[in-house]
């Protein structure tokens, strides 16, 4: 096969090329802003670079929206540098402009035209419109269509109260495994005497680190209905646990649902085979801040508990679970986030998207924009699920405040990170996984 | 727990049993993988019937077979204890054919030829038939260049946020934060807008602008979270020797937290080179493509061929599972230290 290595190569010299122009022209454009900002036309000489850098936009065929960004941009930093900056921070504004263009034009801008699409009817129809002449019709009951649309029935029977319950189901049953299974698998881990511990711990992280794609993928692979080993698997344990009553055999197993299926096809099935995928994905990531928490617990603290006449399960119960929580419950909340808004799992175990039934809220949006090419929907869909996790994340973060943990057990926390993760600089090179 | 010194034997016995479970479930689809694409056929298991003894009939050696046809690639034993005999089958089907002076007699051996796959042949097919070392190099490509970029947009922004008081930093970090929780496909079809207008739709140069920014917040996170650990006296005192800012950051504190650069740049290389939603909707040749839209061709539903997919899989997956075995350490504690350090 011909391989054209040398495209590429160029195409970054290019794209480095053209990344050093720009951020000199921005730095020149904040070198000026500090020279004028004090003059007296500064501002109208702002507005009116704004009102032409506006009009320009305007002649490449652009919506209403980038029109108005493109103005608004200069003067929105016209006004910043006049009544906020006034000349001063000369440091953090240097080092934060690359960044700060980056997340404007591919964050804030983007940002911006999803809401923008959110009021707009875009999908397979009015497409071509949109891509002549830069717009798509306004969406029905003054733009809000969409936002109904959304808490509306829908033909598949998946409406959006169904996508949210099992979204919280989905989060519930994967956060309650992966802190469960993760931490026993700590404590285990942390069996004094044990030997062999680093093989075992770098086996059990390999689900961590192998690619998720992949992952993902190869368990599909086995769950496939005709040729996956797991179906082999769960008739061999069939006939391995059967035994005979009265003429009839029995198979416990089958009373937990574990018989052989199409997984794909049932609803329920996929979402328990989308569940146990996710469950083995992210366990690993916990058992390690568990293990690492809990080697950082000294062992005097049992001690003493044991002087004191505490149990095995007292200890448990009152020394470790306390000392593990400063590190777990932030793990925990990550966790939360990331499985709520776990799309790659869901997606690939439905083939993108061709399986109905087992979505959860963002890949049953990646569905509506993707499968069903309904933009200006899916745009709508995506604001209702960004206020649901902003909701979330700020009770979370109420919840938080008020078990917040004293100083005194933050910093011990802390110093358990670092003696379990985080090497000083020099010895990054020579540490591997311990 | 930890308090006696060492555990009784049966415990220890006991707890070893549990670990060898839980480490043959966390290894199995990596066995199963390696196993398949050594199989010479398309599909998943080797064979398409079960092949196992009726209830109550089974011997553990049956279930030591079951397992074993299903974790271990049986097709390299074979290979290896009757040497060449698939050569040899070859020859003596396809010489008689040319005696005969059949017309069809080369497309009857092209076709029986076709057929003798052995062992290697979904490795082979791989490297011969489909752009696979092409896409890998793709992939190397952009997430090297997306997560050098962004990490170096990444830890001046942090520095500024970490070490600067600036009208609207409050503001800014919220920003930050609320962007952690935007949905994935939210942002994908106005990215994609964006890039197709700036004229680089379909180009490696799109694709790594917006996976490098769309990395960016989470970078900031971790590395503004590691400079505040990092004591500020040490750059005042460079400061009063008269070090500008700009010096104090890239001789003092870039080089004094390169383990948390090396965990954002990890994040930001792991983020990036299994990433597919991205590329889907910017790359449209298959030139460009990275391999996670090259092998989940490979997988789909109807027409799946797994023995390729595994073979590429197995390709893929080993170096990168090496590379983030050794670094995964580094990277969930900076995970954690993160977010502690909000």
């Amino acid at each position: 096969m011909n391989l054209s290595l040398t495209p590429a190569l160029w195409e970054i010299l290019r794209l480095g090329g053209v990344l050093l122009l720009l951020l000199s022209v921005s730095y020149a454009y904040l070198w000026l802003n500090y020279k004028l900002w004090a003059y007296k036309l500064y501002l109208p000489c702002k507005i009116l670079l704004g009102i032409s850098l506006g009009l320009s936009v305007k002649g490449f065929n652009a919506s209403w929206l980038t029109v108005a960004f493109a103005t608004l941009v200069p003067v929105a930093v016209g006004f910043y540098f006049r009544f906020r900056l006034k000349g001063r921070f000369h440091t953090p504004a240097y080092f934060l402009t690359p960044a700060a263009v980056g997340i404007l034009l591919l964050f804030l801008y983007p940002l911006l035209y999803e809401l923008y699409l959110s009021f707009h009817d875009l999908n397979l129809r009015t497409f071509s419109q949109w891509i002549n002449e830069g717009r798509a019709p306004l969406a029905g009951s003054f733009g809000l269509d969409n936002y109904f649309e959304v808490f509306r029935e829908r033909a598949t029977g998946q409406g959006f109260l169904v996508v949210f319950g099992r979204t919280i189901l989905w989060t519930v049953i994967n956060l309650v495994f992966h802190v469960g299974i993760g931490l026993i698998l700590a404590l285990l881990l942390n069996t004094a005497g044990l030997k062999a511990k680093n093989i075992y711990r770098s086996l059990l992280t390999l689900p961590w680190v192998m690619p998720q794609v992949i992952a993902v993928l190869v368990w599909r692979s086995d769950f496939d209905e005709s040729v996956g080993f797991i179906n082999k698997f769960i008739i061999v344990m069939n006939r391995l646990f059967s035994f005979e009553w009265g003429g009839t055999v029995v198979e416990p197993l089958t009373w937990i649902g574990f018989q052989p299926q199409a997984w794909f096809l049932n609803p329920a099935s996929l979402f328990a085979a989308a569940c146990i995928v996710n469950i083995w994905l992210g366990v690993p990531f916990m058992m390690i801040n568990a293990l690492g928490a809990l080697q950082s617990i000294p062992k005097s603290v049992y001690e003493a508990a044991s002087i004191d006449g505490a149990r095995a399960w007292q200890r448990f119960y009152h020394v470790t679970l306390p000392l593990l929580k400063p590190v777990m419950v932030p793990a925990t909340m990550l966790g939360a986030i990331w499985t709520f808004n776990n799309l790659n799992v869901i997606v690939l175990m439905t083939d993108m998207g061709r399986y109905e039934g087992a979505d959860i809220l963002v890949s049953d949006l990646y569905k509506q924009s993707f499968t069903y090419y309904r933009y200006g929907f899916a745009a709508a869909y995506s604001f209702v699920i960004f206020a649901i996790l902003c909701v979330f994340t700020y009770a979370q973060s109420r919840l938080g405040q008020e078990s917040k943990p004293s100083k005194k057990e933050q910093d011990a926390a802390f110093k358990g990170l670092k003696k379990s993760g985080l090497p000083p600089s020099k010895e990054l090179g020579s540490m591997g996984v311990q | 727990m930890a308090l006696s010194n060492k555990a009784s034997l049966p415990r220890l016995l006991f707890v070893h049993l549990i670990l060898w479970a839980a480490c043959l479930v966390a290894t199995f689809p990596v066995l199963r993988v390696v196993a398949i694409s050594f199989r010479n056929t398309d599909t998943v298991s080797s064979s398409e019937q079960l092949n196992f003894p009726p209830r109550g009939q089974a011997t553990v050696a049956d279930y030591l077979k079951f397992f074993g046809n299903a974790l271990v690639p049986t097709e390299i034993v074979a290979a290896f204890t009757e040497q060449d005999s698939p050569e040899k089958a070859a020859s003596e089907t396809a010489a008689p054919i040319a005696n005969a002076d059949d017309p069809f007699a080369s497309l009857d051996a092209a076709s029986s030829q076709k057929s003798t796959r052995t062992w290697y042949s979904n490795y082979s097919d791989l490297f011969t038939k489909y752009l696979f070392v092409q896409w890998i190099y793709n992939s190397l490509v952009i997430s090297l260049t997306a997560s050098l970029i962004g990490v170096f947009l990444a830890a001046s922004a942090a520095y500024a946020f970490a070490r600067f008081e600036f009208p609207g930093k409050k503001f800014a970090s919220a920003l930050l934060f609320m962007t952690q929780m935007i949905p994935a496909p939210l942002m994908i079809i106005p990215v994609y807008l964006v890039i197709k207008s700036l004229g680089l739709g379909n180009t490696y140069a799109g694709l790594i602008i917006a996976l490098s920014v769309t990395i960016l917040p989470f970078s900031i996170m971790i590395l503004k979270g590691y400079f505040e650990t990092v004591p500020k006296s040490l750059e005042e005192a460079a400061r009063v020797d008269g070090c500008t800012a700009t010096s104090a950051f890239f001789r003092i504190l870039l080089p004094l937290s390169t383990p948390a650069l090396a965990i954002a740049f990890l994040f930001a290389f792991t983020n990036a080179w299994s990433e597919f939603l991205l590329a889907s909707t910017l790359i449209d040749s298959i030139e460009l493509r990275p391999w996670t839209l090259g092998l989940m061709e490979f997988s789909g539903s109807y027409d799946a061929r797994w023995g390729i997919f595994a073979a590429g899989s197995v390709v893929i997956a080993l170096p990168s599972m090496a590379l983030f075995l050794y670094s995964s350490k580094y990277v969930i504690s900076g995970l954690t230290v993160g977010s502690v350090k909000g």
